[in-house]
């Protein structure tokens, strides 16, 4: 059966190259622009996988992980941070959010489904 | 004067979005194409794999052949994404215009000094990546506010908490 991956992310190039990236390792994805988006989508529809960036308008990565959490069916799903933000600060955040990991763009193809298939084991 | 440095501002901020937008559609066909070409890659090889007896050796071929277009594609995916990281720089770029068009043609904030100050920080605050904070104090001669600093990341810095 194949692994869904909800991916977040409002650079529409980004979201091709990951869709790309998971495609061809045989995940379905599902596309979300921003947190907003991405959580009106998480209230009724479900994921293997959470990927998600940091910045995005509207409501950004972190407050998305947070309110993913709170979600009954999104409590134990792997949310994955994909950001070029490498601060420590940030990781914490995210971390205290609930984040499972965090990867720093750019990344690796083979790295990143390495990680996910890591984390969904 | 003011009404004109927003105006050209307005003109500037449109060119970017005008060529980002051409960026992000180059990209898509790009990725298409690699995708296709990856898939039937992919899909020679299982071919490739059913042949048996001399042709064992063309199979191998074609293994090895398709795993490095495969290692090829996925180090094009990851140079592709300096595309997002000049979406990202121009969009901060992008709004920095915009707001000082606003600003401009605000007779009272254009003519308060703590109110650029105002503007400053605010803008500054929106070049985070080490590139941009770079930037950021190589021109305006300041410690950026962030003084992040961080450590250049590696090609891939992955961790699981």
């Amino acid at each position: 059966m194949r692994r869904s991956v909800l991916m977040v992310d409002d650079s529409p190039s980004m979201r091709a190259l990951v869709r790309s990236t998971l495609e061809l390792a045989g995940f379905d994805v599902i596309e979300k622009i921003d947190g907003v988006d991405a959580l009106g989508y998480a209230k009724g529809g479900s994921a293997d996988l959470v990927l998600t960036d940091v910045n995005m308008p509207n409501m950004d990565g972190i407050q998305l992980v947070g309110e993913l959490r709170s979600l009954p069916q999104y409590k134990f799903v792997p949310i994955l941070v994909l950001t070029t933000e490498s601060g420590g600060d940030m990781k914490m955040r995210g971390r205290q959010a609930g984040a499972t990991g965090w990867i720093v763009k750019p990344f690796d193809p083979a790295q990143l489904i390495a990680t996910i298939n890591r984390v969904l084991q | 004067m003011a009404a004109e440095t927003s105006h050209m501002l307005k003109l500037c901020t449109a060119q970017i979005d005008g060529a980002l937008s051409d960026c992000d559609a180059a990209i898509e066909r790009v990725l298409e194409a690699f995708t296709t070409i990856v898939e039937d890659s992919q899909w020679m090889r299982r071919k490739a794999q059913a042949l048996t007896g001399e042709d064992a050796q063309v199979a191998a071929e074609f293994d090895m052949r398709s795993t490095r277009l495969v290692t090829k594609a996925n180090a094009a995916i990851q140079a592709l994404q300096f595309h997002d990281r000049l979406t990202q720089r121009l969009g901060h770029v992008r709004h920095s215009l915009s707001s000082l068009g606003e600003f401009v043609t605000d007779p009272e904030r254009s003519s308060r000094l703590e109110d650029w100050q105002e503007l400053h920080t605010r803008l500054g605050r929106m070049y985070r990546t080490r590139e941009e904070v770079a930037i950021f104090e190589a021109v305006t001669g300041m410690p950026h506010m962030s003084a992040s600093a961080a450590p250049a990341p590696a090609a891939s810095d992955i961790e699981l908490f």
